[in-house]
């Protein structure tokens, strides 16, 4: 097979994805698999057809994703081990040496970092490449989990450009599989750190749970303040029935850097699925959550916060489809945005025809901090059955006058009353993560990028 | 302890406050009483510094010194104190987290350590118990899900725990129970002393038999109209606003 030829319609940026596939396609995990391959190719086929998305796309029509494209990262990177430095990021987990967590640095594996003592029999959590390369010799990774059904099938390339690069190039990330029945009771942190570097990182997850198996798995993103890098993340999760996943996501990249990830979730009957994502650093972010609830009692819970501060884009969009009766959806996101940053919130619930008794709820509030910030909220509801109990609500608002010269009076300077009435309007959604230590954790960092907040002692023990 | 002269004010270019003059010595309780928009609400809020009035004329000394230039938070170091006639609501924010908040942000302005949780939590203790507040009330958000008379002793609790110079009560009686009412008294009588002075605004007599005034001004239409003892609250109480004017005409 010979590589694809690019559109001449495609810009330059967009070639350049191309053709450091061309030049990797044969050293990219997983070569040996048919089926990987096959679906890194398709994957590449349609960027190649597609190129990047503009703002025409009804999908992207909040978010410019010009200047990625513009820009040139290390698309090839080879670093050799050895000789690659230490990094000295955020371990996010530092509090707690025994914490399960996978550490992985420029996208690579750190074992000396990671601790996976303790898991569950039968409960695997393994590095994306080392996952791949165990299945290309023919090994299954465990009984009853077939890597081919699951990696890119969850979230197909055609999904979206971003998730076409990412599925083309993706050499990281991890696959994490609870076989049925299983219980992690510890909470499993995926830590990704990025060192200096104009570099572009390709993270897969692939979250898998058997039937009634529960897990608690975080992803922890951070870099460098001054670092122009780009993560295109896809993470893919699958839910058999009458499993739970607790999702928690915290982006945390460097302030110059530009996250896009990609969520794609099947969540079978009576599974559940609740997650957090809270994205707090980057200048552009964009999750894109695709949540398919099919059977009978499957139910999804998705909260948001995003922090648009300075000249900071973030966009949140998800998607719900409602195929079965029983079914319950609830996206509760909430945004702040200052300076001239701008936040994105599109959520739609898809209610079919014979998803009767279904139950989906959005609300998306949020708080404008300055004249130059804007919100662009979106959220919808297409229902197709007679049956349902739907709810959609946005607010977008600036800190109340009336409760600022309460404080004020009560000898809370301007300052501290502005970032208490700000701290007051994102808590409950560090308040419903449900794990007393994690709630700690997420609040604490959570307060560390809130716009304009003097972190004081006071301040801190906000979460305690 | 606070001088107030010839305060004229306007709200969206209404003159609301005509010339209002009002001395109240260290130590003395005042009350206010007026009819519905006669300004006792704007007094209130202008002295505490509330935003979205006009101070066209005259001036107000606490201890001599202007209050009019300053932000509501350093009223609130000077002494100036002021109980909502309706207290908002502030989600999110812890109630204890609040007030020590607010008691270490006095403490720093007037020279004193902070205190730390153990001393915060031995004096709001000591002060909840002569409000009759439930401590369940402090891990709840500001004045969120409080009832009526729960708000009203909150500002009277936030009072006790602030020890102001001047206390401006701005209808605190409206919507209390007799027992809420004693309690709000309470509250504010063991603050009474030589050190201590309060402005009550009022529509009723009914506080004012629990928090015994050293002087009865009556507002309407922007300034001071009659001053008297106790008795002019009784005059009011038995003959009304519109009494109280046509007297005073025909005399």
């Amino acid at each position: 097979m010979s590589a694809p030829t690019p559109t001449d319609t495609l810009s330059a940026g967009a070639k350049a994805y191309i053709e450091a596939f061309a030049e990797r396609e044969d050293e990219l995990p997983g070569r040996g698999l048919k089926w990987l391959h096959d679906a890194r190719r398709e994957a590449i086929d349609f960027f190649s057809r597609t190129g990047f998305p503009t703002q025409r796309n009804e999908r992207w029509k909040y978010t410019n994703v010009a200047p990625i494209e513009k820009r040139s990262f290390d698309l090839n990177r080879k670093v050799p081990l050895p000789s690659r430095t230490p990094l000295s990021g955020d371990l996010w987990t530092e509090g707690d040496r025994q914490a399960l967590r996978l550490v992985i640095d420029d996208g690579i594996v750190n074992p000396a970092l990671s601790n996976l003592d303790g898991l569950p029999q039968g409960l695997f959590v393994k590095g994306l490449a080392e996952a791949i390369d165990v299945e290309s010799v023919g090994l299954t990774l465990a009984p009853g989990f077939a890597l081919e059904s699951k990696l890119t099938r969850i979230a197909p390339a055609r999904n979206d450009a971003f998730c076409a690069l990412n599925t083309a190039l993706m050499d990281s990330g991890a696959v994490i599989f609870a076989p049925p029945g299983t219980v992690l009771e510890r909470p499993l942190h995926l830590i990704f750190r990025v060192g200096s570097g104009e570099k572009a990182l390709f993270p897969r997850i692939l979250i898998a749970a058997g039937a009634g198996a529960r897990m608690t798995v975080i992803e922890h993103f951070s870099g460098p303040a001054d670092a122009d890098y780009l993560e295109n993340a896809v993470t893919e999760i699958d839910l058999a029935e009458d499993a739970a996943l607790r999702y928690i996501k915290m982006q945390r990249s460097g302030s110059k850097s530009w996250h896009l990830a990609t969520l794609r979730a099947r969540i079978e009957a009576r599974a559940e699925f609740r997650s957090s994502v809270l994205s707090l650093g980057a200048r552009l972010c964009r999750h894109d959550i695709d949540i398919e609830l099919q059977g009978e009692e499957a139910r999804c819970s998705l909260d948001g916060l995003y922090l648009a501060d300075g000249r900071r884009h973030t966009d949140f969009r998800a998607n719900i489809e409602h195929t079965f009766a029983h079914c319950k959806s609830d996206v509760y996101c909430k945004g702040i945005a200052a300076g001239r940053g701008r936040g994105v919130f599109n959520a739609r619930a898809h209610v079919h025809p014979d998803a009767q008794k279904s139950e989906a709820h959005q609300t998306n509030r949020n708080l404008l901090l300055s004249r130059d910030a804007e919100i662009d909220t979106k959220p919808q509801l297409e229902i197709h059955a007679d049956d349902v109990k739907c709810s959609h609500g946005a607010t977008v608002g600036q800190l109340d006058d009336q409760a600022l010269f309460y404080l004020r009076s009560r000898g809370i300077d301007l300052e501290s009353a502005r970032a208490m009435l700000t701290l007051g309007f994102i808590r409950d959604i560090v308040e419903r993560i449900e794990d007393p230590d994690l709630r700690r954790m997420i609040g604490k960092a959570t307060l560390a990028h809130l716009p304009g907040m003097g972190l004081d002692g006071e301040l801190s023990e906000a979460f305690t | 302890m606070l001088k107030i002269t010839d305060l004229r004010a306007n709200v969206d270019d209404k003159e609301i406050l005509k010339g209002l003059n009002l001395h109240v010595p260290p130590g003395e309780v005042h009350a206010i009483m007026g009819p519905n928009g006669s300004g006792k609400s704007t007094l209130a809020h202008i002295l505490a510094g509330r935003e979205g009035y006009e101070v066209t004329k005259g001036e107000v000394l606490l201890e001599g010194e202007s209050l009019l230039d300053l932000a509501p938070e350093e009223r609130a170091y000077r002494g100036v104190f002021l109980a909502f006639q309706y207290p908002v609501e502030i989600p999110g924010v812890n109630n204890t987290y609040f007030l020590k908040a607010a008691v270490n942000a006095l403490r720093r302005h007037q020279g004193q350590p902070e205190l730390d949780a153990i001393d915060f939590l031995g004096l709001v203790r000591e002060k909840l118990e002569i409000l009759h507040l439930d401590e369940s009330l402090l891990k709840r958000g500001v004045n969120v899900g409080f009832s009526g008379g729960e708000k009203k002793r909150n500002e009277i609790f936030q009072l006790a725990l602030m020890e102001p110079k001047v206390a401006i009560l701005d209808e605190t009686d409206s919507g209390l129970d007799i027992d809420a009412l004693k309690d709000v008294a309470k509250g504010v009588n063991a603050l009474r002393g030589p050190e201590f002075s309060a402005i009550v605004v009022t529509h009723y007599q009914r506080l004012l038999d629990h928090i015994a005034p050293d002087r009865v001004h009556i507002l309407s239409e922007g300034h001071i109209f009659r001053s008297g003892g106790i008795e002019l609250a009784h005059e009011l109480e038995a003959k009304g606003y519109e009494g109280l004017v046509r007297t005073e005409a025909g005399s």
